[in-house]
């Protein structure tokens, strides 16, 4: 072979070697990526929640919703007549409930923050949660393959909801489109899925996910996000108890 | 001489000792007495209580309730509650039908929830069950569909309520929601039962109803029959029938005991009465046998002489068991009267338990009566015989081997 071929080919060959290098994401980027695409620093959307039971009963709610970080959120029930009026104030480690229909406001243990609301599976800390994970979780990539990585998350303390989670990544969304979320015995106590994202600014934000109880045959929720607004700049007086009670 | 004759004069030979006979059966069949009424007593108030405030006659469940010792989900109470109800209401021999609804609560006092429990149901539907107007201390019972309650005195107490005060509840839907619900303090029970007067309200149906999202259900429904207690196996039966021929397999009719969690676990103790009177009766065995004993001690070498006169062996021990008799039922007497006595003047003044559940959780009349009854005496004079009969035989058996020659040498 002449000389100058010899020259090109051992530059394509490292020019090649040095592209796929700098492709190879580490688990902590990945996870970084996930962070930059969910993680608010606040926002205001409407939800739909609906909760199947395992007896084939299925309830719908709607709620406006309005999220600062991990530190505030407001949410009023707009549907069911039932429920309509009723607001959910978390403030720090509180969370407040206002029931229009009595006109009472009722404090409720920070660990309630962890139980399903109206019965599904998706609790009060789920649907704000606003914390990124790489500061949560230590990561390890367990599988990858050109669409995908699974990776594997571990918590540094039991401060958090799920100890253990299990994420299979779309590289090309930036999405964790399956999780298994697992308590800390390891136990998988839900499955969420990504039915549905959508482009907000240079995030891929997801509008649609349904969360399958891994305890319980049978029972899922869809949770369902539209009107989404990220980076509102809110006041700290809509998440006031005056604000909850007006 | 007849045997009898022989007996009678044996026994009055030694006061002391047959006086000590008798005293050893008299108090294990007075203590045998007391008992069996005392139980009779416990068991029946029980009963009585569990029928009233728990399963009625008859107790109405679904089916995915039955054979569970904890309660199943809200979501899988009594559906189509009305068309039941009707269908009951129209039965033969039933004579009231009442659905209730028992759910966990966090009452708001303004510093925080504390957890009791609350019963929805109508008092109007409860005259011939609950019967809750016998235990109005203050105030009146809620009127059907009012936004009212009645609480235990004790809750109230505890959290500083009194009459007229309004209070907040909040309890979990049948779907698992937060229901609230905001109440008028219209009435303080006083049960005389430590549990519900220190945990329970009770709510209108329909007010219940609405806070946990169980509209036209109920948990469970409570029948009284015209026939009472007695009729609840035969009626539960019919019940079912009529169930089943109207579509609705998903209920159970069970009578009331099979309706109970704590009917069923005091058989076990029932049959734990036998054996703590057979270990009454193995004590005065003991005492009675040790006194024959020494009463045929003394007179071997009569017993010797009766052999050498010819008495049998058949003989001499009817003569030893017609003594023991004789004093047995002199005891048994004496045994059954104190016993009916001691039980009859408790029956009236009542035994006070209410120290021993004053924590527990069960609903269980805190005053005990004995039942001094002809089943119990009879009860206790088949007792005394058998240990006195039981107490002839060893004495006996050492009177008939008394050597002839030897008291024939001793003459």
């Amino acid at each position: 072979m002449p000389r100058k071929h010899r020259v090109i080919l051992l530059a394509a060959g490292l020019l090649l070697a040095g592209l796929q290098s700098s492709s190879a994401k580490t688990a902590k980027e990945w996870l970084r990526e996930i962070d930059h695409n969910m993680v608010m620093e606040s926002a205001q959307y409407k939800a739909t929640m609906i909760v199947h039971l395992p007896s084939g009963q299925e309830r719908s709610f709607e709620m406006d919703c309005k999220v600062v970080g991990e530190k505030y959120a407001m949410m009023e029930y707009t549907e069911p007549k039932r429920d309509a009026g009723t607001r959910y104030l978390k403030r720090d480690e509180e969370l407040w409930i206002y029931f229009p229909r009595v006109d009472r406001t009722m404090l409720i243990q920070g660990h309630m923050l962890r139980q399903g609301v109206q019965g599904g599976d998706m609790s009060f800390e789920d649907m704000t949660e606003s914390k990124p994970w790489e500061e949560l979780y230590d990561a390890e990539i367990v599988e990858e393959n050109e669409n995908s990585v699974t990776i594997r998350l571990t918590a540094f303390d039991n401060t958090v909801s799920y100890p253990f989670r299990e994420l299979v990544l779309d590289k090309h969304t930036g999405l964790p489109m399956l999780e298994i979320s697992s308590d800390a015995s390891g136990e998988p106590i839900k499955e969420t899925e990504i039915l549905e994202f959508k482009q907000i600014g240079d995030r891929n934000f997801p509008t649609s996910v349904i969360i399958r109880s891994r305890l319980t045959e049978n029972k899922w929720t869809k949770f369902i996000m539209s009107d989404v607004d990220l980076d509102v700049n809110f006041d700290e007086s809509q998440f006031t108890k005056r604000a909850l009670e007006e | 001489m007849s045997t009898f004759r022989l007996a009678m004069r044996n026994a009055q030979r030694s006061f002391k000792r047959s006086l000590l006979t008798i005293l050893a059966i008299t108090v294990a069949v007075a203590a045998v007495t007391f008992f069996k009424a005392y139980l009779t007593g416990v068991f029946q108030s029980f009963n009585d209580t569990t029928i009233r405030l728990e399963t009625g006659d008859v107790k109405i469940v679904p089916a995915k309730a039955v054979g569970r010792t904890r309660a199943i989900a809200m979501e899988d109470g009594i559906k189509n509650l009305d068309e039941v109800v009707t269908l009951l209401e129209g039965m033969e021999g039933v004579k009231q039908v009442s659905p209730r609804i028992e759910f966990g609560v966090l009452l708001d006092k303004g510093k925080g929830a504390v957890p009791a429990a609350g019963m929805a149901h109508d008092m109007s539907r409860e005259t011939h069950l609950m019967m809750l107007d016998d235990a109005i201390k203050e105030g009146r019972l809620p009127a059907d569909n009012a936004s009212e309650v009645m609480i235990g005195y004790r809750l109230a107490e505890d959290l500083g309520f009194s009459l007229g005060d309004e209070f907040f509840i909040v309890a979990t839907t049948s779907y698992g929601g937060i229901g609230p619900g905001l109440y008028k303090i219209v009435g303080l029970m006083d049960t005389g039962i430590p549990v519900l007067d220190r945990k329970f309200f009770h709510l209108p149906l329909s007010e219940g109803q609405f806070q946990l999202a169980m509209d036209d259900m109920a948990m469970d429904i409570a029948v009284a029959l015209d026939g009472g207690a007695e009729a609840a196996i035969t009626m539960a039966q019919k019940i079912q029938q009529e169930f089943n021929a109207a579509g609705m397999t998903d209920l159970v009719a069970l009578d009331w005991k099979r309706a109970s969690l704590m009917a069923g676990m005091f058989d076990p103790a029932e049959q734990m009465t036998g054996v703590m009177m057979a270990l009454i009766g193995i004590v005065a065995l003991t005492t009675v046998v040790n006194t024959v004993l020494m009463s045929v001690m003394e007179r071997i070498r009569e017993f010797g002489a009766l052999r050498a006169l010819g008495f049998s062996k058949g003989r001499i021990t009817r003569i030893v068991l017609m003594e023991t008799l004789v004093l047995g039922v002199i005891g048994t007497v004496l045994g059954i009267g104190i016993g009916l006595g001691v039980s009859e003047w408790l029956n009236v003044i009542g035994i006070n338990v209410t120290s021993a559940f004053e924590t527990s959780e069960m609903v269980f009349e805190p005053i005990v009566r004995p039942v001094p009854s002809v089943q119990v005496s009879i009860y206790a004079a088949f007792f005394g015989a058998i240990v006195s009969i039981l107490s002839a035989w060893y004495p006996a058996r050492v009177a008939i081997r008394a050597n002839p020659a030897n008291a024939l040498r001793s003459q």
